[in-house]
């Protein structure tokens, strides 16, 4: 169990909400209902294996290994699959590459068609009708009303997920990452830089949200990274 | 069909709301929704066009003012009242009021078509123009590439033709290509410059760009792909997706 | 310990949807991961639906729409575990004390 935090002598003291919950998991333990170690194995595969990790994996391990990009880009399925990664909406997955010259996005005009394996579930936004009208009529235009403004000279590609294939977007890595191991780079990964309505080492320049008062950047209905 | 569910190209929508929230489903029917996921996964509704065609025959209105949520819900309610695995009057007591159900599927829908060959028809290169076709069944075709001239980008492999699969028809596969649009080609010359957007279609949605020749393969027409995309295909998939 | 993750958990949207940035679950103290594991640990054992928890969770954000969602999720726990008599309030009301007695 957590220790509060600060040193030996100046401890935290809990706030009430901590310690009811602290109460709680004493009594679950002690009545017998809770196996040892189950809240620990529960946290760790909602945090790691739903979810847009995945994908980022997939994107460091392409930023880092040539080769391995290479075969990315030629077979998505065969190889997010050598990382683990499968199953439904993903038995046919093509990665398409941002390069300077070049951004992708993605959508489904018809539905809500989304490459689970590696990007979790849909968030509302990109299954909502206006979306899924706009991408492919004017890309840039949305994207900039979305926070990302791209030079005329860049060709957008809007890939629309009409069939069985599923997209994902292998953004650019950013500069000044040389010495990151590869966690690291995940970690600079977000979700929507994989659908392509955001670009990796960009500042953004977002309408929407923005800090919240305390300084922090997210909000309990907020599921981008600003 | 050409229903409300196919908005690629539609104006009048305002901004994306990326913080959009979802409305909570309302209390009485999650009863019945938890019960019918339960009966969904053990029937194994494995036939995903017919799901999807469920949830375009809904009331445009209804489709366009209700949660994303519940397009699943009508769609998967229809289909069990359809298949009578649920009657209307059980739903409705169970839910305690009406539940707008989705509209019929139209006489007509069923259609038939070729399966492909074994080799597929086109190459990437080929120049492609999207058939008018306009049917009132199920179709991945979207509308705003119908009649448009394009470029194939990809080949992928074989799989089950929805616009047949989805009525129940024979298992028809067809080698469906990424086919990219100029976007001016699409929205007039007025359209974003530099947007272009590539559609998966499958092979029965498209014929031969007039005036290339049954095989479409033009030097004119591989010339306007860009060349990190020629030549790059996707693996055939194994049959039986 | 090989844990399933239940789509349903997962898939929670509205008001009753657990923080996340970028699509991952936010926690901004590890009691709040307990919290989320005992959830789910509590629902698993009693061997009910995660709905159980889910309306219980819904009504404690409706009872008290301005609270830290992880606030209304205790509550939320101790409700059910109450309802469903896997404890009582005295026993809660003990524990409670045992924690502020030892904690500073």
């Amino acid at each position: 169990m957590s220790e509060p935090d600060g040193d030996h002598h100046h401890p935290t003291p809990l706030s009430p909400v901590e310690a009811r919950a602290r109460a709680l998991e004493e009594l679950l333990k002690e009545k017998g209902l809770l196996p040892e170690g189950f809240i620990d194995a529960v946290v760790s595969a909602y945090e790691n294996d739903i979810g847009p990790m995945n994908g980022a994996r997939v994107v460091a391990h392409a930023w880092v290994d040539p080769a391995y990009k290479a075969r990315l880009l030629a077979d998505g399925t065969a190889a997010i699959a050598e990382l683990g990664f499968g199953g439904p909406e993903g038995e046919h997955l093509v990665a398409v590459e941002n390069t300077p010259a070049v951004h992708n996005v993605v959508v489904c005009t018809l539905c809500s068609c989304y490459p689970w394996p590696v990007l979790g579930l849909p968030p509302s936004w990109y299954k909502s009708p206006p979306y899924r009208a706009r991408m492919v009529r004017e890309p840039r235009v949305l994207l900039r009303e979305m926070g990302l403004d791209l030079p005329e000279n860049v060709e957008i590609r809007v890939w629309d997920s009409s069939a069985e294939i599923r997209y994902m977007v292998l953004p650019e890595r950013p500069t000044g990452t040389e010495g990151k191991s590869e966690p690291q780079l995940a970690a600079l990964v977000t979700r929507d830089a994989m659908i392509g309505t955001a670009r990796l080492g960009a500042a953004p320049q977002h309408r929407f949200g923005g800090p919240l008062p305390d300084g922090s950047l997210r909000g309990p209905k907020s599921d981008r990274l600003l | 069909m050409n229903g409300v569910h196919d908005l690629g190209g539609m104006d009048g929508f305002g901004v994306v709301d990326v913080e959009a929230d979802e409305p909570v489903f309302h209390a009485a029917w999650e009863g019945v929704v938890f019960g019918l996921a339960a009966v969904m996964s053990a029937q194994r509704l494995r036939n995903t066009g017919a799901f999807r065609h469920a949830i375009e025959r809904m009331d445009p209105a209804h489709y366009l003012g209700s949660p994303y949520y519940e397009h699943w819900l009508t769609g998967l309610i229809t289909l069990l009242i359809e298949q009578g695995v649920i009657s209307r009057a059980e739903l409705e007591a169970r839910g305690g009021g009406h539940f707008p159900l989705s509209r019929p599927v139209r006489a007509g829908a069923v259609v038939s078509s070729t399966p492909s060959a074994a080799a597929p028809r086109f190459a990437v290169g080929s120049a492609v123009r999207v058939c008018n076709l306009h049917p009132l069944g199920h179709t991945r075709c979207p509308r705003y590439v119908r009649g448009k001239h394009g470029t194939v980008a990809r080949v992928d492999g074989r799989f089950p033709l929805p616009d047949v699969a989805a009525h129940g028809g024979a298992r028809c596969e067809q080698y469906t290509y990424a086919v990219r649009f100029d976007g001016h080609e699409l929205w007039g010359a007025a359209a974003d410059r530099g947007a272009v957007v590539y559609v998966d279609l499958w092979e029965s949605y498209l014929e031969p760009a007039a005036g290339v020749g049954a095989a479409g393969r033009s030097p004119t027409a591989l010339q306007r792909l860009p060349a990190d995309v020629m030549g790059r295909s996707a693996p055939p998939s194994p049959t039986g997706c | 310990m090989t844990v399933r993750v239940d789509a349903t958990v997962a898939a929670m949207s509205g008001a009753a949807a657990p923080p996340r940035r970028n699509g991952e679950l936010v926690f901004d103290a590890p009691w709040q991961g307990r919290a989320f594991g005992m959830a789910v640990g509590v629902v698993e054992q009693l061997g009910l639906e995660w709905k159980a928890f889910q309306q219980r969770l819904i009504a404690a954000i409706a009872a008290h729409p301005e609270a830290p969602y992880y606030d209304c999720w205790v509550a939320a726990l101790e409700q059910l575990l109450l309802d469903y008599g896997a404890v009582t309030a005295e026993e809660m009301a003990a524990a409670r004390a045992t924690v502020r007695a030892d904690a500073p």
